[in-house]
């Protein structure tokens, strides 16, 4: 056999070979890339609501498109087979335009669409007939629920939550029952009765004792129902003697999203309540922490105790607030002459959940916000 | 009548005649899979399928002509599209 030596490149033969690898590695990374965002989109219909599936369903079928290896070997030598896209194609078509007919008909409800929603995303209950409830205000909820489950989604997870109206209106107001009980039927002949019973003058009625009543503590408590008593939104600005366009506010909430904080204040009620031993801990804490203000009040801020009460206005976001709280809720809410600690947690709880950051000069403020943040870091114990 | 709807498929769209054209010589060689996605971006998103099929024209001519600029320029072209729908 004759030798004839290596054969020498030419520059547009190595040229040549350089583009070819190029062409080679993007193709690499163009399917790599391709082939994962329509992995990770197929998931998200294991777990998400409807209003998801439309968007997954866009993108999972624009990357399903752009991988189709047109222009390659592999889909030049690909055999056509009419009839079986034929048929495909007809199939599709067919089943595409009765999930048009279905999504007409459900557009006519939007609060059922908004409840189940609220249902498969957050896993929370709606009580009560959708007449109960407006749309706007059932988005002001979902939103809530979306931040604090993002925030703190290990505490979210323990909780089991359920929203109704509790039908207060000389007091109304948003409460919170943490663990009530693991019977939704039960819970929703209370919230029936609303129909039924006068409230009494005190603001309290019937259907918060019956709620106090259902309170079960059995040994598997985290399987109990949380309740949220929610009121009307127009009711609740109402209450605050003003109009939808609140000019300040005494809660950790910028004015206008106040009914929506309102909810975000409930559910932290929950998550720091959910376990007795842990928000005792908690609690201690955080009146630990109080017991520090007048201190800290002169030797950082030069104020006297007469001061301390003094209200602080944030002039970007309109809440005021004193020295130690985020909120004049926070601080200014008393029982029998001492400070209501749930409420200082919860109103923290809602200025972390919404990034807040006009008390963090306030090192009494940031005492609290790590105590908190340690506290959600916290495994559950149970 | 089966056939017809399969290789008409882009009739009432509004595309250049040499995406149609591009359209009647692939048509056939999709998977099942990959008709149900271009039904998808039909019913969903028109844009979507107009600018899909626009860059699977541009690689198939990018391939031919082994022209890895092009191919790059499409790579990043798609993840863009794709990143802010994600």
């Amino acid at each position: 056999m004759k030798f004839e030596g290596l054969k020498q490149l030419s520059e547009e033969d190595v040229a040549d070979i350089e583009k070819e690898k190029d062409i080679e590695a993007l193709q690499t990374e163009e399917k790599g890339f391709l082939g994962k965002i329509k992995e990770s989109e197929r998931d998200v219909f294991h777990f998400s609501p409807r209003e998801n599936f439309k968007k997954a369903m866009r993108t999972v079928a624009l990357a399903t498109v752009l991988l189709a290896p047109v222009g390659e070997k592999a889909f030049a030598e690909r055999t056509e087979s009419p009839k079986e896209q034929t048929v495909a194609m007809a199939q599709l078509d067919q089943e595409s335009g009765q999930l048009e007919k279905e999504d007409d008909l459900e557009s006519l409800d939007p609060i059922t669409e908004q409840r189940e929603i609220i249902k498969a995303k957050y896993d929370a209950e709606i009580i009560g007939d959708n007449s109960e409830y407006t749309l706007e205000e059932l988005q002001d909820f979902e939103d809530a629920l979306e931040k604090v489950q993002e925030f703190a989604p290990e505490k979210y997870d323990e909780l089991k939550i359920v929203l109704m109206k509790s039908g207060f209106s000389l007091f109304p107001r948003m409460i919170a029952f943490p663990n009530i009980c693991d019977d939704l039927e039960k819970i929703e002949v209370v919230a029936n009765m609303k129909k039924h019973v006068k409230v009494r003058f005190d603001g309290e009625s019937k259907i918060f004792d019956e709620m106090i009543n259902l309170r079960d503590d059995n040994e598997n408590i985290k399987n109990n129902y949380d309740i949220i008593f929610g009121q009307d939104k127009k009711v609740s600005y109402k209450d605050k003697g003003e109009d939808e366009e609140m000019l300040s506010s005494d809660f950790a909430t910028i004015p206008k999203d106040y009914y929506k904080n309102t909810y975000t204040h409930e559910i932290g009620h929950l998550i720091t309540m959910n376990n007795d031993d842990n928000f005792s801990i908690l609690s201690d804490k955080f009146s630990k922490i109080n017991k520090k203000i007048p201190e800290i009040a002169e030797e950082i801020f030069k104020i006297d105790s007469t001061e301390l009460e003094n209200k602080l206005l944030d002039s970007k976001t309109k809440i005021v607030r004193i020295l130690g709280f985020v909120s004049i809720y926070a601080g200014g809410n008393y029982n029998n002459g001492e400070r209501k600690i749930p409420e200082d947690i919860a109103e923290t709880f809602t200025y972390m959940v919404n990034d807040y950051h006009y008390a963090d000069y306030d090192p009494i403020v940031q005492e609290k916000v790590k105590v908190l943040q340690e506290f959600l870091n916290e495994k559950s114990n149970e | 009548m089966n056939n017809l709807k399969l290789e008409n498929f882009l009739d009432d769209v509004e595309i250049s005649s040499e995406a149609k054209e591009f359209w009647g010589r692939i048509a056939y060689k999709l998977s099942p899979e990959e008709i149900e996605a271009f039904v998808i971006l039909k019913k969903q998103n028109l844009q979507d399928l107009v600018k899909a099929i626009d860059i699977l024209m541009r690689r198939e001519k990018a391939l031919l002509e082994k022209d890895p600029k092009i191919l790059r320029e499409i790579l990043d072209e798609e993840k863009s599209m794709l990143e802010d729908l994600t």
